[in-house]
């Protein structure tokens, strides 16, 4: 890559970063979302304590936070009925949820991405057949899917330790991943279909380029912009299914500090006891619902602006 | 138009059949012998795997076995459940179908015309205060999960400011379960539909304002509405004449997306207030490994979206003479 192709692409990427933070939304919203990936990347060093089932505390303490004079306190959120902290349990919650959701998406874009614009760019039967098997695939709700996977999934039964086991624990990972393919193919194709008239792609077949080369080097790079909109609306569904399955008991297995579980360990009779140990996660969420929402709102504006 | 349908009632049956292979092949291919799961995993005998295997006649081989089971569920015949005591499959389902389908209906009867206003007042003053506001809130809001909105329904105003002395005033408040018996009336029902209807409220107005001002915003931008507008009509009769008309055609669709989003949002709503539906129907089936009772529901579900899907394009090319049907 020489250095003009190099210095035209930051160039077009701090365009792109300037209308993304021009609208005051998309910056409050991807400023959130930074926030709570550094708490993913760094919890373990932030939280107070570091061990999530931590039970050396005493039950059922209010939340000491206190806005007004800036104070933390000895626990800022309080302890759930376990004697367990709930700030440092909310802080070591965002890794998991950020590391399913996003891992998941990274994968069903890429090989969404692969298998549609194979599919664009060869079209014939072999698109006309995928096609509608696409469409049949979405004509099942995603919840409802991931729902059936992951617990028939989880309710196998492997040798510990076996690769199966291993895969299983990711379970709700790879149902993400399995789901969005489709979705993200459906984009790349009718994106594919768009620019495989173009003369830079006549050109490559008349040089006798291989078929990935048109794909990947020739028609690729024109489709970025369509799949990185893709990619954040799907991370955002991405951390809406990951809560929603957490909290229906079919994402992580307690004590994890997943905020969906948390939420759903904590409701009911509970709540009276201990308000605070399901507020606090069910805000988080919220908070980083909004965050992704907005920001890929920003997203799709400054690429759509971009073109 | 005969040639559309063709193509459509060819697709809705493609459709049909690639769904429903699909939801039998993942719950049989899977690794993992169901006969082992229903006859209590590892500590059970060969003896008993062998004996349930027969009885649910999973020694066919799979294609048989797929054949029969559809003919089965087309013919009525859905089975019996393992998880609720043996009970009839299919009883089962339409009497949950028909729960989650009185939550469905107040939920679309508080939805749509709430948002269909709250779109049309955000397109007519795109990007003026009364948009911001709406797109904020429908992006924000309304737009976080469906177990987020109902604990805070339950939480704050069932436990909280409903017990207040306006709602003793008025005289009635809202459950904060919603866990009514299956079989109860419409009637009966009511008062615990309220609060689970309104959290999927807040979802789909997200979904069908954003729609609707879309719709607007594009509309008035048509060269007609100049048109109109240069001729002296009034903008109030030019609004409501012509550009409302169009830009509310495709309700119809809208209608049909928020009836497949129904579905599986139904199912976190009734699971929070435990209201007896098809979704908290299909997580306990699932839980408790019932292989047959999730097959049937899911298949029950994607029948219900794809004929949903199916009228709204019908109704849809009914509607608009100008649609192409080829």
């Amino acid at each position: 890559m020489n250095s003009s192709l190099f210095s035209r692409q930051v160039a077009a990427l701090r365009r792109f970063a300037g209308v993304l933070l021009r609208h005051p939304q998309s910056a409050l919203g991807t400023a959130l979302v930074f926030f709570f990936l550094f708490l993913a990347i760094f919890g373990s060093g932030l939280a107070p304590y570091p061990n999530p089932n931590d039970q050396r505390h005493d039950v059922r303490l209010s939340p000491t936070l206190d806005i007004g004079a800036l104070q933390l306190g000895a626990h800022p959120f309080g302890t759930d009925r376990l004697g367990r902290d709930v700030y440092s349990r909310v802080i070591l919650g965002a890794g998991s949820i950020f590391r399913i959701a996003g891992l998941g998406t990274v994968i069903s874009v890429l090989v969404g991405s692969a298998v549609g614009l194979y599919m664009g760019y060869r079209g014939g039967w072999f698109d006309e057949l995928l096609g509608r098997v696409i469409d049949a695939l979405l004509a099942i709700p995603a919840l409802l899917l991931a729902l059936v996977l992951v617990g028939i999934i989880r309710n196998l039964d492997f040798e510990i330790g076996s690769w199966q086991a291993e895969l299983a624990d990711n379970v709700v990972l790879l149902v993400i991943a399995v789901l969005y393919v489709p979705v993200v193919a459906r984009v790349a194709r009718s994106s594919a279909l768009d620019i495989k008239t173009r003369e830079f792609v006549e050109a490559a077949e008349i040089r006798g380029e291989p078929t990935y080369y048109i794909i990947f080097r020739e028609i690729l790079p024109s489709v970025i912009p369509a799949l990185v909109v893709e990619a954040s609306l799907r991370f955002s569904y991405a951390i809406f299914l990951v809560a929603s399955l957490g909290f229906l008991g079919f994402g992580a297995r307690p004590p994890s500090p997943d905020w969906g579980l948390m939420v759903n360990e904590n409701r009911g009779g509970f709540y009276q006891l201990t308000p605070w140990a399901l507020d606090f996660p069910a805000l988080a969420i919220a908070l980083l619902v909004i965050a992704v929402n907005l920001m890929s709102d920003g997203i799709r504006r400054a690429v759509q602006k971009g073109n | 138009m005969l040639k559309f349908l063709r193509r459509r009632f060819v697709f809705f049956f493609f459709t049909y059949l690639i769904s429903s292979l699909m939801i039998f092949f993942l719950l049989r291919v899977l690794p993992g012998d169901p006969a082992r799961v229903i006859a209590g995993g590892r500590e059970a005998t060969d003896q008993q795997v062998e004996q349930i295997r027969s009885e649910l006649g999973l020694n066919a081989p799979l294609p048989q076995q797929y054949v029969n089971w559809l003919g089965n569920f087309l013919g009525g015949d859905w089975g019996k459940t393992i998880a609720f005591r043996g009970a009839d499959n299919r009883e089962l389902i339409v009497q949950r179908s028909v729960n989650s389908a009185r939550l469905a209906l107040v939920a679309l009867l508080l939805s749509v015309p709430l948002s269909l206003v709250l779109g049309i007042i955000a397109g007519l003053r795109e990007n003026k205060l009364p948009d911001v506001i709406i797109s904020l809130l429908t992006l924000s809001v309304v737009s976080l999960p469906e177990f987020v909105t109902g604990l805070f329904l339950i939480n704050i105003v069932a436990l909280g400011w409903v017990r207040g002395p306006l709602a003793e005033a008025l005289g009635w408040w809202f459950p904060s379960s919603s866990a009514v018996p299956a079989n109860a009336s419409f009637y009966e029902m009511l008062p615990a539909l309220w609060l689970p209807a309104f959290a999927a409220t807040l979802v789909l107005l997200a979904y069908i304002s954003r729609l609707t001002r879309a719709g607007v915003i594009e509309e008035l931008k048509r060269d007609y509405v100049r048109t109109a507008a240069l001729k002296g009509i009034p903008y109030r009769s030019v609004i409501v004449r012509h550009v409302l008309r169009n830009a509310l055609l495709p309700t119809v669709t809208v209608i049909a997306i928020s009836i497949t989003w129904l579905i599986s949002g139904l199912v976190v709503i009734e699971y929070v207030f435990g209201f007896p539906g098809l979704g908290s129907l299909l997580i306990a089936a699932i839980e408790r490994r019932d292989l047959l009772l999730v097959q049937s529901i899911v298949m029950v579900s994607v029948t219900v979206i794809l004929f949903t899907n199916l009228f709204a394009d019908l109704a849809y090319a009914a509607l608009n003479p100008r649609i192409k049907l080829g």
